[in-house]
């Protein structure tokens, strides 16, 4: 059952402490007495489970997404605004890619804004597609950090960018009454409801992610979903287009901007972690393979049925929902989609037009 | 610590073998010690606790020395006696035997582990004390990890444990083993020995077969018992290397059933071409590529002008369009 994470500790980095954002978290947690550190790098020295640092992000926050190497990449731009996440998914990449447990937010929005507005302002014709939800969850510490509305109040008039907020919990309500103007895709993570029970236990159901979808698409908000990682497993053609037809009946499919179709892939050091830390989980069981870039993936043929099934799925309700695969190869967008090369390649510029 | 004891002549039969509150051999090789009883009898007698009034023994060290006496059927030995209450085992008795063993011989893995035991569960020594005295004693370092590698070892099974002592079965794997239950253990063991799989194919062969099991929900045992499997393992028209890779190659079909239809599919394609051997099709890891090469081995521009006609003949036969449906 999902229960908004309460952090135990909350450590403050020094150079972050007199921020509106710090005073804000503060306040929400008064019960917890914060504790002063002069940087994240002396965490480890504290504490050595999950606990809540508010930090001042002194690199940049906007970075392209990472993506994989040897596959396609959709253009996608990310914003570094917190760093891990408490749902604790079997699959979970940043169980071997963040080097602490903690979870860290980056309380200097004033910077993040000023960063962003030289970028527009610098590439006024270019469109910008960004998200948080990449190193953590973009919604699972919003009850404590509000980020959610300072981010859809400053996307509001921006004309080339728009900001996705990815999430499995449901989580919505500090942002659901602001003025969006249209530029905040709201998006969840979906799953079946075996594979949520068994490997994304910690975060909401399948229903209660679709309730929090109904109640953005009714505040006109555009919903986005993502089935990744699909889960290969005896009976999930039944499961994955129920959920599907459950998307439909729910959601009218003109409020939906996209949905990405991604098989489970991991780097390889992630099996042992998910043997060792998910014993419960069978993903590890699926037949996988080494892929072009080095990570797991299913053989090839497994993911093409599962993309085909599921693109046919989504069309016997709507030829428009614009629809993609995650770290894909263009052979695969041809096998799925019938897509020529050429195409694959302006995936991109495709998935901008969206945005328009 | 000074021991005082008395030797005297006491009856073989006298010893209870059954009792082993200080013992920590196992396996001991007798060979050796029964050539040298006989050679020059009993030089240093075995150390033994009177436990009650009546002429009763437990052995605290020199059990190699009363096996060797047993198997050399003599009826009394000289034995030093320490008097001991019998419900009350002594730690200092035990780290008689313990330090008298570390200081003539190297001790196994399963001796480690079970002189960690008995100092946890037997002498109730501190956790902390045994990685920073006792552990380091035995070799083993000071990480606390070492406690998780080694305390269970002794809930194995006798005969891989004895795997173990004899490096037929590495210790990493044993542990692995530990997890599984006492049937499917003894089924993995027993295809172990029957293919006398080396360690990394033992490792292979562990997670193929668990990975199988968990898969489909079946037993490790059911899996490893399969007929398919079985009937390879017990082909004695077979040797022992072709077995191992027979059943590796089970085991993969089985593990990666799309993979190995589509590299099944692949050989046939290149069948139905014909290639020489100095021309060779190759295919992406896994075919995660649908890119394939060819690879032309010549000498000289006459053997190079031939291997090209060659494979404009063979483009033209369309064989080559089958492998567009490999891995599909």
């Amino acid at each position: 059952m999902y229960t908004p994470y309460v952090p135990r500790q909350i450590y403050v980095t020094a150079d972050a402490a007199n921020y509106p954002h710090t005073r804000a978290v503060l306040e929400r947690l008064p019960s917890l007495e914060p504790i002063t550190i002069p940087d994240i790098t002396s965490l480890s020295r504290y504490d050595s489970t999950q606990s809540f640092v508010l930090a001042r992000q002194k690199g940049g926050f906007f970075k392209p997404c990472p993506c994989t190497q040897k596959y396609v990449c959709c253009g996608y731009k990310i914003l570094n605004l917190v760093n891990n996440c408490e749902l604790n998914c079997s699959y979970c990449v940043l169980q071997g890619y963040l080097n602490n447990p903690h979870i860290i937010a980056y309380v200097n929005l004033e910077d993040l804004f000023d960063e962003l507005d030289t970028l527009f302002e610098t590439y006024p014709n270019r469109l910008f597609r960004i998200g948080t939800g990449e190193l953590a969850d973009s919604l699972s510490t919003d009850h404590l950090t509000g980020f959610s509305s300072a981010l859809v109040a400053y996307f509001a008039d921006k004309s080339n960018a728009i900001i996705e907020l990815k999430t499995k919990t449901s989580q919505i309500d500090n942002f659901i009454g602001i003025e969006h103007r249209g530029r905040t895709v709201v998006s969840w993570s979906m799953n079946t409801p075996r594979l949520i029970a068994s490997d994304e236990s910690m975060a909401t159901t399948l229903n209660e992610r679709l309730a929090a979808a109904k109640k953005c698409a009714d505040a006109g908000f555009r919903i986005g979903f993502h089935f990744d990682p699909m889960i290969h497993y005896d009976g999930w053609q039944d499961e994955y287009k129920s959920v599907v037809d459950r998307i439909f009946q729910t959601i009218p499919a003109e409020r939906i901007i996209w949905i990405s179709l991604g098989a489970l892939r991991y780097p390889p050091h992630l099996d042992a972690i998910i043997r060792e830390q998910h014993p419960q989980s069978k993903i590890v069981y699926g037949e996988l393979i080494t892929g072009l870039d080095g990570k797991m993936r299913y053989f090839k043929s497994v993911r093409a049925e599962m993309f085909r099934k599921m693109h046919a799925w989504i069309r016997e309700y709507s030829t428009n929902v614009f629809v993609y695969l995650c770290m894909e190869s263009a052979e695969m967008y041809q096998d799925v989609f019938g897509w020529d090369s050429r195409t694959t390649i302006s995936l991109s510029r495709r998935m901008n037009e969206l945005i328009l | 610590m000074m021991l005082k004891t008395n030797t005297v002549n006491i009856k073989l039969s006298e010893v209870d073998l059954s009792d082993r509150t200080y013992i920590l051999t196992f396996e001991p090789m007798m060979s050796q010690m029964v050539q040298s009883i006989r050679e020059i009898g009993l030089v240093n007698p075995p150390i033994l606790a009177q436990i009650s009034s009546e002429p009763r023994y437990r052995v605290i060290s020199g059990l190699k020395r009363i096996l060797g006496l047993i198997h050399l059927k003599k009826e009394m030995f000289p034995a030093r006696i320490v008097q001991e209450q019998p419900d009350k085992p002594s730690i200092e008795y035990f780290l008689i035997n313990f330090y008298e063993n570390l200081s003539t011989r190297a001790l196994n893995d399963v001796e480690k582990s079970i002189i960690l035991n008995k100092l946890i569960t037997k002498f109730n020594v501190d956790k902390e004390t045994i990685l920073q005295h006792y552990v380091p004693l035995l070799g083993l370092g000071k990480n606390p990890r070492v406690l998780d590698m080694y305390l269970p070892i002794v809930r194995l099974e006798d005969n891989i444990k004895i795997a173990i002592v004899e490096d037929i079965l590495s210790h990493e794997l044993a542990l692995h083993m530990i997890e599984l239950s006492g049937d499917d253990r003894q089924s993995l063991f027993h295809l172990f020995v029957t293919l006398k799989l080396g360690k990394n194919r033992q490792k292979e062969f562990m997670r193929l077969l668990t990975d199988i099991a968990k898969s489909t929900e079946r037993s490790l045992r059911d899996v490893v018992d399969q007929p398919a499997l079985m009937a390879v393992v017990n082909d004695e028209k077979i040797t022992s290397t072709q077995k191992v890779e027979r059943v590796r190659d089970l085991l993969r079909k089985m593990r990666y059933p799309r993979l190995a239809e589509a590299e099944l599919y692949f050989e046939e394609v290149k069948k139905e071409l014909k290639l020489p051997p100095r021309i060779v099709l190759k295919h992406s890891p896994f075919f995660e590529s649908d890119i394939y090469s060819l690879e032309l081995l010549f000498r000289d521009p006459h053997e190079f002008q031939k291997m090209v006609t060659k494979v404009n003949d063979i483009s033209r036969t369309g064989a080559m369009d089958k492998l567009k449906k490999v891995g599909k």
